[in-house]
């Protein structure tokens, strides 16, 4: 108590003034230098703390709150100053001067510590440099970020239009949380409206036709265990109720601990595809089964036509044999009795039952040269023609014939059909040479219509090319029996086999000026043409 | 020692005629039998039904077969001939107006000894029965046949 009384008290001293003689301008220098001193020492802190306030950003705010104890304390030494002037309470003002003292001695010594971290704070200038390096590089980085976006967009775009056009969808399965994203497109594919597939575990199976579900739901657990590619075609059944096809494709991704996690791939509607691959197989089966038809068509034909053949080969000559036989018999026994018109009438049942026999032999060779199997092999065509050549000339060797048969001609084609062919066009050509002392036959090939064709040519009678093109119908003759003995079934033969290899046959004449036969074999044809 | 017979199986009587003149023509001396279908041609060879006491038993020197006949056909015949130990080494000649070459190759598939088509021209066969009977009756060697009837 005492010592509070003497630190209050006046304690004996004279107030301040005294030493200043009370000279009241002095006095009054002092009082108000020290009242604004004080004012502006109370006022400073208050506006530093307004300020701290304000700005919290301020690094070392702590300092300023030093510096605002340290300024108030100096300001109340002040107005103790003038306190003291008339009171004399220099213990008081000691003990204020003392904390003001402590405070500024310690403010001091942070400072001294704190001076160089105030040094790493930047200043203004560099602030504002640092400030506009990093509003430059923002807007470099938004811009390339706008660019980045607008080149995503427009991928974006690409990918949608892309997935639109080819009536495609891309999905995203997260296999570990169980989740899949579609894009718009799938959805569009799936029939769906954008944005409304969701992983409830009904929608995938709801939307897949239920005799498929099982194979893909396998596929996927195969591709997930062992990570090969997902590849799976099913049907599904849109909202609307309506079947699609889809083809599927994913590649497996996996963690870092290569555990397959993901799965990402597309969905393609190929339904048109398919349609049409069903269209294809249904012509090709309704084609087969034409095709099948047609064979079984031809086969009862042709096997109809056999027994034609049969019954014409032994039905049809058995009466001309007995006709034949029993004209003969009876010019052998009656032949006393018979004068010569009776026997010339029965030379004339003889030569006509003859004649009608070699016209059923040569309607049996056309029929066959049509039913018979094409065994198509590449031959010497020129050796053929020699040797039935020779044949010709065995039979009659004092014609005088000269042959002119080109060397090494060869041909692809079915050899016993062919000689048939070759045989009819030479004996054509040794009977309408018959009437000229000599001849010339030629066989070889050459350029005719646009083609390489065989030909065989002679210098006999020829035939108007007026009638050419009833040449190779069977039984068209264009000359009497009498003049060239023949059945008119010979050209037909020919073309027969010529056709019958895909070829074709002409003939180019005119009256006396020889004919000359020409044909083609497509070798290409030769296999096609069988049967 | 009296001459074998020759069997012609043979449904034509013209057909019939007419051969069995050819061959007369042709100085073949040996008897012909004449049966007119595939079954009769079977019994006279095995001495069966109609057939079943025929003597001598002995097989004829030659068969003339036509290809088209009532009951049973000539390849039928054949392969019933050549199928049976007791005729499976007669010789046959096909006589035919058939030339289809499925019926050659079957004949001779079947084990005929020979094919002959009957031509129309009767000259012809004339000489087709000529040369028959000098080749079958006179040139060739018939086989020991080991016979069962007698």
């Amino acid at each position: 108590m005492g010592s509070f009384q003497k630190l209050l008290g006046s304690g004996g001293f004279l107030p301040h003034g005294f030493c200043y003689a009370w000279n009241s301008g002095l006095v009054w220098l002092h009082v108000v230098s020290d009242v604004l001193i004080a004012a502006a020492y109370f006022v400073i802190p208050m506006v530093l703390l307004w300020f701290l306030r304000k700005r919290a950003d301020i690094p070392f705010s702590w300092i300023f709150v030093l510096f605002s104890v340290f300024i108030v304390a100096c300001g109340a030494t002040h107005l103790l100053e003038v306190w003291n002037l008339w009171h004399a309470q220099y213990w008081f003002a000691g003990a204020v001067k003392a904390i003001t003292a402590g405070a500024s001695v310690g403010t001091a010594v942070v400072l001294t510590y704190t001076a160089p971290r105030f040094l790493q704070v930047p200043n203004l200038s560099e602030w504002c440099k640092a400030n506009a390096d990093l509003e430059a590089r923002i807007a470099q980085r938004t811009k390339d970020l706008r660019e980045a976006n607008d080149a995503l967009r427009q991928n974006r775009e690409t990918l949608g239009l892309a997935q639109k056009a080819a009536k495609m969808g891309v999905w995203d399965r997260d296999v570990t949380a169980g989740r899949s994203t579609w894009t718009t497109e799938l959805e569009e594919v799936f029939g769906l409206q954008p944005g409304t597939y969701t992983d409830n575990s009904q929608m995938w199976p709801n939307l897949m036709h239920p005799d498929d579900l099982p194979a893909v739901d396998k596929a996927v657990a195969e591709s997930l265990r062992d990570g090969s590619e997902f590849s799976s075609e099913f049907r599904i059944i849109r909202p609307d109720g309506k079947q699609r096809w889809i083809s599927a494709r994913g590649s497996v991704i996996r963690d870092g601990e290569g555990r397959p996690n993901r799965m990402v791939g597309i969905d393609i509607d190929i339904t048109e595809q398919k349609q049409a691959q069903e269209q294809i197989r249904s012509l090709n089966a309704s084609l087969e089964t034409r095709v099948a038809d047609r064979t079984r068509d031809l086969s009862n034909a042709n096997k109809e036509l056999e027994s034609f053949s049969y019954s014409v080969s032994h039905d049809l000559r058995a009466p001309l044999r007995t006709i034949d036989g029993f004209s003969l018999a009876l010019l052998e026994d009656c032949g006393g009795t018979l004068d010569d018109v009776g026997k010339e009438h029965l030379q004339r049942i003889r030569a006509a039952t003859q004649r009608m026999g070699a016209l059923i032999d040569d309607l049996l060779n056309l029929s066959r040269v049509t039913r018979a199997q094409l065994n198509a092999q590449t031959f010497d065509l020129s050796a053929m023609v020699n040797s039935v050549a020779q044949e010709l000339q065995a039979t009659q060797p004092e014609r005088q014939i000269a042959w002119r048969i080109a060397p090494a001609v060869f041909a692809t084609g079915d050899a016993r059909l062919l000689r048939v062919a070759i045989e009819n066009l030479l004996n054509n050509a040794w009977k309408f040479t018959s009437k000229h002392p000599t001849a010339t036959i030629e066989f070889g090939r050459t350029e005719n219509r646009g083609c390489s064709a065989y030909f065989v040519k002679d210098d006999g009678a020829g035939f108007d090319p007026a009638y050419a093109d009833r040449l190779f119908g069977p039984f068209q003759r264009l000359h009497a029996t009498a003049e060239f003995p023949g059945t008119g079934v010979g050209l037909a033969t020919v073309q027969r086999v010529i056709h019958r290899h895909g070829g074709r046959v002409w003939a180019e004449s005119a009256v006396d000026q020889g004919a000359t036969f020409y044909f083609t074999l497509p070798q290409a044809n030769s296999e096609g043409a069988k049967g | 020692m009296k001459r074998r017979q020759i069997l012609l199986v043979e449904d034509n009587a013209d057909d019939e005629a007419l051969t069995v003149r050819a061959l007369k023509k042709s100085n073949v001396a040996n008897e012909i039998v004449v049966v007119r279908d595939g079954v009769e041609a079977l019994d006279y060879l095995f001495c069966e039904g109609a057939f079943a006491g025929r003597e001598p038993r002995a097989l004829p020197r030659v068969m003339l077969l036509d290809l088209k006949l009532p009951k049973l056909d000539g390849l039928r015949v054949l392969r019933r001939v050549r199928a049976d130990e007791r005729t499976r080494l007669l010789p046959v000649v096909i006589l035919s107006s058939s030339d289809e070459e499925e019926d050659r190759i079957q004949g001779y598939s079947l084990g005929a000894n020979s094919y002959v088509r009957k031509p129309v021209n009767f000259e012809q066969f004339l000489t087709a029965a000529a040369h028959l009977g000098l080749y079958w009756l006179v040139l060739n060697e018939p086989p020991v046949i080991r016979n069962n009837n007698g």
